[in-house]
């Protein structure tokens, strides 16, 4: 599981041409999930769960000049100049976590010390491509409610992954036949080993993860302190 | 969209869609590789040929870099070493097809000053070669807005884009054209921009 994203809309923004800012915007703008929160008004037709926006505004700068026409002393100036403003909202939202999104060890396809390889075989699905359609209308919605120019919504190809939020794939869970770690990312069938990552998420939700793989990390190792203490590892 | 099967091109595409949209993945992929024009590099002794560019293509792609940004009263092109950076860049991360439509491009240059004066492009009055060049700016412009099938890009399109990205990212071009904000520092998110007067770099 990962988040898809990619998907979402951009904006021109009129006026605000005497303003500007300085230095490295340190985070963006976030909207959270607003789709399906369990009551009829967010309810959707075509897709379950949701996903949040990640964006923000920025005034464009010298790339613009690239897709322009001119050159020569004209050109010069006005890289020294910032563009207008623009605004991006991408959506992030959740992969359902299918049974056939899956990674395996193949014996077929040995590496160069003889040891089996890692195949990885995820695709987002129809809840997902639904949900890639509404991350681009609300957006747009938005933006033109908010009165901004050019609104142009954007889907651009998504594969798991490209969003870095990998999850899944040794989940936690109480059955050692349904999942491989117990509820201290203990892998079931060998207690000294605890996996720490996001590996253990049954739902890839759709907020960013990482504070979660560090909260699950000072968790299990505090466990595993405690077990040492004890002799029972 | 579908899930697609994406390669490391593709992902540097989306990187230059990131930084602002009109590069070409080539061109991110040189960039954040760490691929910059030096002024050191400008001391290359005239008339040599590069990695990929001949003796008699550099002195076109030379001229045409400083119409394109001129030397004013802050340094252009040609002193922040923006010919040899094209070079680099097309030799070591452009595609076959961007080089050889370069190529053929610079060709058609030569061919096109033969017809008007008879002589090669970079040995025509500056007035000449400005008035050449407004042309294929005009025909890249057009050509690249009806080019949605992925076609080779227009040969001026290459040599402008190198120009203004090599310019642009280079310690001449951050310093002395725009304002060089030294990354970890301050942010200020609402500022006159008469206070600042200029754009920060990248």
């Amino acid at each position: 599981m990962d988040h898809h994203f990619l998907a979402g809309a951009q904006a021109d923004v009129d006026g605000f041409d005497d303003r500007y800012y300085l230095g490295r915007r340190p985070t963006g703008i976030y909207v959270p999930r607003f789709r399906n929160l369990g009551d009829t008004n967010t309810k959707q037709k075509n897709f379950t769960r949701g996903y949040g926006y990640q964006g923000g505004a920025s005034r464009t700068g010298w790339q613009r000049l690239v897709a322009e026409m001119g050159f020569g002393k004209d050109l010069k100036d006005e890289i020294s100049e910032p563009g207008n403003w623009a605004m991006g909202l991408t959506g992030f939202g959740e992969t359902l976590p299918y049974r056939d999104n899956r990674v395996w060890l193949n014996q077929d396809v040995k590496d160069i010390n003889g040891l089996p390889t890692l195949t990885m075989d995820a695709t987002i699905r129809e809840n997902e491509l639904n949900m890639r359609k509404d991350m681009q209308s609300a957006a747009v919605e938005m933006m033109e409610a908010a009165g901004f120019k050019n609104v142009r919504p954007y889907d651009r190809p998504y594969a798991p992954g490209l969003g870095i939020h990998e999850m899944g794939t040794a989940r936690m869970g109480r059955d050692p036949k349904t999942s491989v770690l117990n509820a201290n990312n203990q892998v079931h069938a060998c207690t000294n080993v605890y996996v720490t990552d996001g590996a253990a998420m049954t739902s890839a939700a759709c907020v960013n993860p990482s504070l979660t793989y560090m909260a699950l990390t000072a968790r299990a190792a505090d466990h595993a302190v405690n077990a040492l203490k004890r002799g029972e590892l | 969209m579908t899930a697609n099967k994406i390669d490391r091109r593709e992902l540097l595409h989306r990187a230059s869609m990131l930084m602002g949209g009109a590069i070409s993945a080539s061109a991110a992929a040189g960039v954040l590789a760490g691929c910059v024009a030096t002024p050191e590099t400008t001391t290359m002794p005239e008339g040599s040929a590069g990695a990929f560019l001949t003796a008699g293509e550099m002195a076109t792609v030379t001229t045409m870099a400083d119409h394109i940004i001129p030397r004013t009263d802050t340094p252009g092109a040609l002193d922040a070493g923006v010919p040899a950076f094209i070079d680099r860049m097309l030799a070591g991360y452009y595609q076959t097809k961007e080089r050889d439509a370069l190529r053929a491009g610079l060709k058609q240059t030569d061919a096109d000053a033969q017809t008007l004066r008879g002589k090669a492009f970079a040995t025509l009055s500056p007035d000449e070669q400005v008035e050449l060049m407004k042309r294929y700016d005009r025909e890249q412009y057009d050509y690249t807005r009806a080019n949605t099938t992925g076609a080779a890009p227009h040969f001026f399109r290459l040599v402008k884009e190198l120009t203004i990205i090599g310019f642009c990212s280079s310690e001449i071009g951050a310093t002395k054209l725009m304002n060089y904000n030294q990354t970890p520092g301050p942010y200020r998110g609402d500022v006159p921009l008469s206070q600042v007067g200029k754009v920060s770099a990248l």
